[in-house]
């Protein structure tokens, strides 16, 4: 039975991108699919598959129907021929128009044995507090898990806020500190970088930044990846059945 | 060295956690032993050498605190054992004006003077005692004038006024009339007391 975890939030810059590697450095045997204006999971390589869509929702909108409908084709098809657990990227300012195409097509994809999960990435920035409830209501009746991570990164998340969210499962990823240069690998190479290579390559740091440097370098990338697959525990395990 | 043989990297959610904790303690761990190494070498530098390195960027936070703890150690003057401080010194010095200022006031240094020449009269009014060896006989002229044998006995107190060559003069109290003043041997007096 393939299990298919959406992970949304409508406001951008909230890290979804992040917890979406983070559950595809927990589940290796699980296939991506992206929704994204721009391909970002690049060094996931062929186990992604990237459809594009337009970044602004008030353009596809005025598109309107038919044809703002027929962009979600690519994904909802990939989903439906999944074999195994996949991680959908619902790209920023997506889901709110994705969510109710795939509630409305749940009777055919049950058919099928497709299982889907939600998982919706809260931060305190206003924009994604708000919106992370309406996705929560608009998965409610096709999912079977919802779950939600508090992203620390502007701060925590009010806890009465966090009580609300009833029959969800909660995790957080606390905000960390990176060095300068540790963020610009995450950047370039993401968490299978770190998880893969980064030990073979803590020579050629060190030969480049010197003995302390890449120890820090090394030392705030491997806790950055191990706190973000933390936060999507709860969900990778759900995902692999 | 040979490099180790490479591990088939865990497949389960569950295992991978684990294996990700596992990389994180040991890096931290690995950063934490080259701090503490890059510490033992610092602390054997004098003083003066190891502040320039108080920022190095090998020391993690608690061995930069070792190193500033300590040139603290070294760099600190030894304390004397008790100093009043700055406030209890004010106070001292601000009530030593006020006494002395109270000191110099004139009703008080008139009063000081009358004390003294008071205290100097008393003093000098008041006879020096020695002790008779024998019997001593004299003549003292009482306080109306006349004049009367009196004996101090031997091993008592005699009061003396003022010490001449040859005699002392004495004095002896007659109840509610004053002294009767006289002379008697020195040589039958006992002056060592």
């Amino acid at each position: 039975m393939p299990r298919i975890l959406l992970v949304a939030q409508d406001k951008g810059g909230s890290g979804k991108t992040v917890l979406v590697r983070a559950l595809a450095e927990c589940l290796p045997s699980a296939h991506l699919i992206e929704i994204e204006a721009n391909r970002r999971l690049v060094e996931l390589e062929d186990r992604v598959s990237f459809f594009p869509v337009r970044a602004e929702r008030g353009e596809i909108n005025r598109t309107g129907g038919a044809a703002a409908r027929a962009e979600f084709d690519g994904p909802l098809n990939a989903i439906a021929a999944a074999q195994g657990p996949v991680i959908v990227d619902v790209g920023a300012n997506t889901a709110g128009s994705l969510l109710p195409l795939i509630g409305e097509a749940q009777a055919r994809y049950a058919r099928r044995a497709v299982e889907f999960g939600l998982l919706v990435v809260l931060t305190s920035e206003p924009g994604a507090l708000a919106n992370a409830p309406v996705l929560l209501d608009l998965a409610k009746p096709f999912t079977t898990a919802r779950f939600a991570v508090e992203n620390q990164i502007e701060g925590p998340v009010d806890p009465k806020v966090l009580k609300a969210f009833k029959d969800v499962s909660l995790s957080w990823l606390e905000k960390l500190s990176l060095d300068e240069r540790a963020n610009d690998l995450l950047q370039k190479g993401g968490l299978r970088f770190i998880g893969e290579d980064l030990t073979a390559a803590e020579d050629s740091l060190t030969d480049r930044f010197g003995f302390a440097e890449a120890g820090r370098i090394v030392e705030d990338l491997t806790r950055f990846r191990a706190k973000a697959m933390q936060a999507a525990g709860p969900a990778a395990r759900w995902l692999e059945g | 060295m040979a490099r180790p043989p490479a591990r088939t990297p865990p497949s389960t959610v569950e295992a991978r956690l684990r294996a990700a904790q596992e990389a994180e303690r040991a890096a931290t761990e690995r950063v934490q032993q080259a701090s503490r190494a890059r510490l033992a070498e610092l602390l054997r530098l004098p003083p003066r050498e190891r502040l320039a390195h108080l920022d190095d960027p090998a020391l993690v936070g608690p061995d930069r605190v070792s190193l500033r703890r300590s040139l603290q150690a070294d760099l600190t003057r030894p304390r004397r054992r008790w100093r009043p401080g700055g406030r209890v010194q004010a106070l001292v010095r601000r009530l030593g004006a006020a006494a002395l200022r109270q000191f110099l006031h004139p009703a008080v240094l008139g009063l000081a003077g009358i004390t003294g020449v008071w205290l100097y009269t008393a003093w000098s009014a008041t006879p020096h005692l020695a002790i008779s060896t024998q019997a001593l006989a004299s003549n003292l002229v009482g306080p109306d004038g006349r004049i009367q044998s009196y004996t101090f006995p031997a091993r008592t107190w005699v009061p003396v006024e003022r010490l001449d060559a040859q005699v002392a003069q004495t004095r002896v109290w007659y109840s509610g009339q004053g002294y009767g003043h006289g002379t008697v041997w020195r040589s039958g007096l006992d002056l060592s007391r």
